[in-house]
């Protein structure tokens, strides 16, 4: 066996640096938990005059950088009460101060936003401890509900929470790596986020600057992006994204020896809201690409394949993602037209077909073993002259089908337990014309420390309060939701008509009007009391029809009989038809109180039929995806993860050259997440069907480093 | 690991929810404030935006409402803080509790607190 290489050494030199260093940020190093006897702590919370011992402000994602500023003024604000005798009003004003900071504010311009601050006493020997709780809920309820965003959510929760959005300028992403065949690289990735959130954040214009820059002694790849997007509550697109990106990169290969690719590509991608019982959501996309492949083998241009090429591909992509509970899936088809040759006939039709899906089970407390699986398959036809590298090249690295990190569909296999484009066919006809890969890694934490303090996420009154939040955005979302049936909409539309009855009737009862000087008799009353009715009905339709959505509705369910509704409607049958005109006295009043009662039948029939249940089945099925990402940041996110790794590859490749059909390769490693700073990961895979040439297996490590400012 | 038994004294849930339309925007809250003898106080805290072109940004709320619930719909308050809100409720809110608070603003304007509270009794 050959010696680690240089690059491993380093990498597991700092992993055995690190571990001890999260070892001891765990919880072990800080003051042991302590549970006060019950009669400790006045049962009624009468705390008043009981000496304040300590003070804290608490909030998820107090390590992200723009967010500590705020804590520690919070928690500035806080540290006055300690050491003083409790007192409510005191206690109270410090809580609002804390609730105005920037990071407990809500924010007003997502579709649904909510926020839960506690304020939690606990009692000790030496006095009170006071918690001042912050969790402000932002959620996408479009681009966090895909396999992509789950991806991300472990090592970066802030972006699933919507934090991240909300802070505009530049942040800087180092990396490390070290990977067979490319040797030792870094990086360093640089997005400048012009404004995430805020009154411009559904302007579709750019909204960030991505550029992404990776390099060993082996291999370069640069990238450079323009990106912007917007979210849509309405109709069936959740999410429409575009992305203009200049690539160029050149990466080792075997048989090649090298290979490149410049190219600058423009993609527009749009995500359905979430449809049906099982809240998939539907992409599309589509992708223009021009540029260069290159290639250090020697062209055959008789058998098809030549070395370098200029080349125009027509991308186009369709697949589904769901994010469950537990389980996130990502579906794709994707088929890429490319023609070299100045584009003048069709060279090539590459066809993806990439499945992923992530499961994780709960084994203890913020503990869960995850399962990762990618299926992808691959076919290439060659109809004209071909590049190497529009063929399939196995190895180490992922290689994505379009840029960007929306949409990531594997373009390539995986096979970790050889370098990068290890498997290349032969010198003669490099790649491979088709492919089928299948990965799986699996992870269980060994030790952990959650992100949200245990106070917080085991007590039932914040867990309420955070689900009460949560349905109450489902009861505003189906009284919306329920606006837009057609039903309801045809009942709205039946007003104008509705308040020509009530004019009728209104003519009707004026014409047999009691004489002005009969004042405090009963009639005289009870006309006074219709025409106050009439006069009531026709002012608040017409509100209803200035109104929309959720106000409307609110005002309309007044008109009707219901329990407790104030019924307008159904008072001005009360009080004309019956009461006034009992009797009845005037065939014209029964005449139009027969029509105003078919009306109210009507539009009590038209509003029953836009059904409340189904209003509230989508209104569930649009928040159910934001609460299964609350629940994992209470429940499954920590701020310290080590787990070890199970991994297997398994890589079919065509059309067969020689040795075994399907290459396999197992190994471990181990995954060290520290939130707020690095996501670690380091492992080795063994070649099992090891053929001439080829190593016994491959180290690998990657290293990406939080923004550190 | 232990956690500390601890008493939450103050407690504030909000939430917003922007309309389909883009022209309404909704924001709820429930606040408890404990004294210093443990005694709560519920508040209901109630705003409402509207527009009528959504490339417009929303000025002042429409109708901005605080109303201290009645000691005896203080169940009813804690029961909405944990269960949420319902469709009846939010839209009742939003439309005749939204109205009444309207008029109380007027000069001589009746008092909306009754209709307002009766947002927590709604199913």
């Amino acid at each position: 066996m050959r010696p680690p290489p240089l690059g491993a050494c380093w990498a597991l030199a700092l992993a055995a640096l690190l571990v001890p260093a999260v070892a001891s940020a765990g919880p072990q190093s800080g003051p042991p938990a302590v549970v006060v006897a019950g009669d400790a702590c006045p049962a009624n919370g009468a705390f008043g005059g009981m000496p304040i011992h300590a003070v804290d402000v608490q909030t998820p994602l107090a390590f992200l950088p723009w967010i500590r500023a705020d804590l520690n003024q919070a928690k500035a604000l806080a540290e006055p009460l300690r050491g003083t005798p409790y007192s409510a009003s005191q206690v109270t004003a410090v809580w609002n101060q804390i609730a105005a900071l920037p990071f407990a504010n809500l924010d007003v311009e997502a579709r649904v936003g909510g926020r839960v601050l506690p304020v939690m006493v606990s009692c000790t020997p030496q006095g009170l401890d006071l918690v001042f709780f912050v969790y402000a809920i932002k959620a996408s309820l479009s681009v966090g509900l895909t396999w992509e965003s789950r991806q991300r959510e472990t090592a970066a929760p802030e972006r699933q929470s919507g934090q991240e959005a909300l802070r505009p300028g530049m942040r800087l992403q180092p990396r490390l790596g070290y990977r067979a065949g490319e040797g030792a690289g870094a990086g360093l990735a640089a997005f400048y986020n012009r404004s995430g959130a805020g009154a411009d954040a559904d302007i579709p214009y750019w909204r960030s600057v991505a550029i992404d820059a990776y390099a060993s002694d082996r291999l370069r790849d640069m990238a450079l992006a323009l990106e912007g997007g917007r979210d849509v509550a309405d109709g069936l697109w959740a999410h429409t994204a575009w992305r203009l990106g200049y690539a160029d990169q050149s990466v080792p290969a075997k048989s090649v020896s090298r290979l490149g690719q410049s190219n600058l590509e423009a993609q527009a991608l749009a995500q359905t809201h979430p449809l049906g019982d099982s809240a998939l959501a539907l992409r599309l996309g589509a992708a223009l690409d021009a540029g260069q492949h290159r290639s250090r083998g020697q062209g055959d241009p008789g058998a098809g394949l030549v070395a370098d090429q200029r080349y125009q591909s027509l991308k186009l992509m369709a697949g589904t993602t769901a994010r469950l509970a537990r389980q996130s899936l990502a579906a794709t088809y994707a088929v890429e037209f490319g023609a070299g040759s100045g584009g003048a006939r069709l060279d090539w039709v590459k066809q993806i077909v990439d499945i992923a899906h992530e499961g994780r089970w709960r084994v203890a407390d913020h503990r869960s073993l995850s399962l990762e699986t990618r299926l992808t398959l691959g076919h290439l036809r060659e109809a004209g002259l071909a590049p190497h590298g529009a063929r399939f090249f196995a190895g180490g690295r992922e290689q994505p089908f379009i840029g960007g990190e929306e949409w990531q569909i594997r373009a390539a296999p995986l096979l970790r337990s050889l370098g990068t484009n290890a498997l290349a066919g032969s010198p003669a006809s490099p790649g491979y014309r088709r492919f089928a890969a299948l990965s799986l890694t699996a992870a269980l934490p060994v030790f952990n420390q959650p992100l949200v303090p245990a106070e917080a996420y085991r007590d039932v009154q914040v867990r309420a309060a955070l689900n009460g939040q949560l349905d109450s955005a489902v009861g505003g979302l189906a009284a919306d939701n329920r606006t837009t049936m057609p039903t309801y909409l045809q009942a709205i539309a039946q007003l104008p008509k509705v308040q020509q009855t009530l004019a009728a009737l209104d003519g009707a009862v004026a014409a047999v009007a009691p004489p002005a000087d009969s004042a405090g008799s009963a009639n005289r009353d009870a006309f006074t009391a219709c025409k106050g009715q009439l006069a009531q009905a026709q002012d608040e339709i017409t509100q209803v029809l200035q109104e929309s959505s959720l106000t409307q509705l609110g005002l309309f369910t007044e008109l009707l009989p219901g329990e407790d509704t104030a019924n307008t409607l159904g008072q001005v049958v009360a009080l004309c038809v019956e009461g006034f005109n009992a009797g009845p006295r005037n065939p014209r009043i029964t005449q139009q109180g027969a029509m105003l009662r078919a009306d109210i039948k009507e539009l009590v029939r038209l509003f029953a039929a836009a059904d409340p249940k189904l209003a509230e089945q989508n209104a569930r099925r649009e928040i159910e995806p934001v609460r299964h990402i609350v629940n994992t940041l209470m429940d499954e996110i920590n701020a310290i993860t080590i787990s070890p790794l199970l991994m297997l590859d398994a890589v079919n490749l065509g059309p067969r050259l020689s040795g075994p059909r399907t290459r396999l390769a197992v190994g471990t490693g181990l995954r060290v997440t520290l939130v707020d700073s690095v996501d670690f990961s380091l492992g080795y895979m063994t070649n099992l069907r090891r053929q001439a040439g080829e190593a016994r297996g491959a180290f690998f490590v990657t290293m990406q480093f939080k923004d550190p400012f | 690991m232990t956690t500390r038994e601890h008493i939450i004294t103050n407690i504030k849930v909000d939430l917003v929810v922007n309309t389909k339309d883009d022209l309404r925007r909704i924001v709820f809250g429930l606040e408890k404030v404990s004294d210093d003898n443990g005694l709560p106080t519920w508040t209901i805290h109630f705003k409402l935006f509207r527009r009528d072109d959504k490339a417009v940004a929303y000025g002042d709320a429409r109708v901005s409402l605080d109303v201290v619930v009645d000691k005896e719909l203080h169940g009813k308050a804690a029961a909405t803080a944990t269960n949420g809100l319902t469709a009846t409720q939010a839209a009742f809110l939003a439309g005749p509790a939204s109205n009444a608070a309207l008029a109380s603003q007027q000069p001589g304007g009746p008092p909306a607190n009754a209709t307002i509270q009766r947002t927590l009794i709604k199913k």
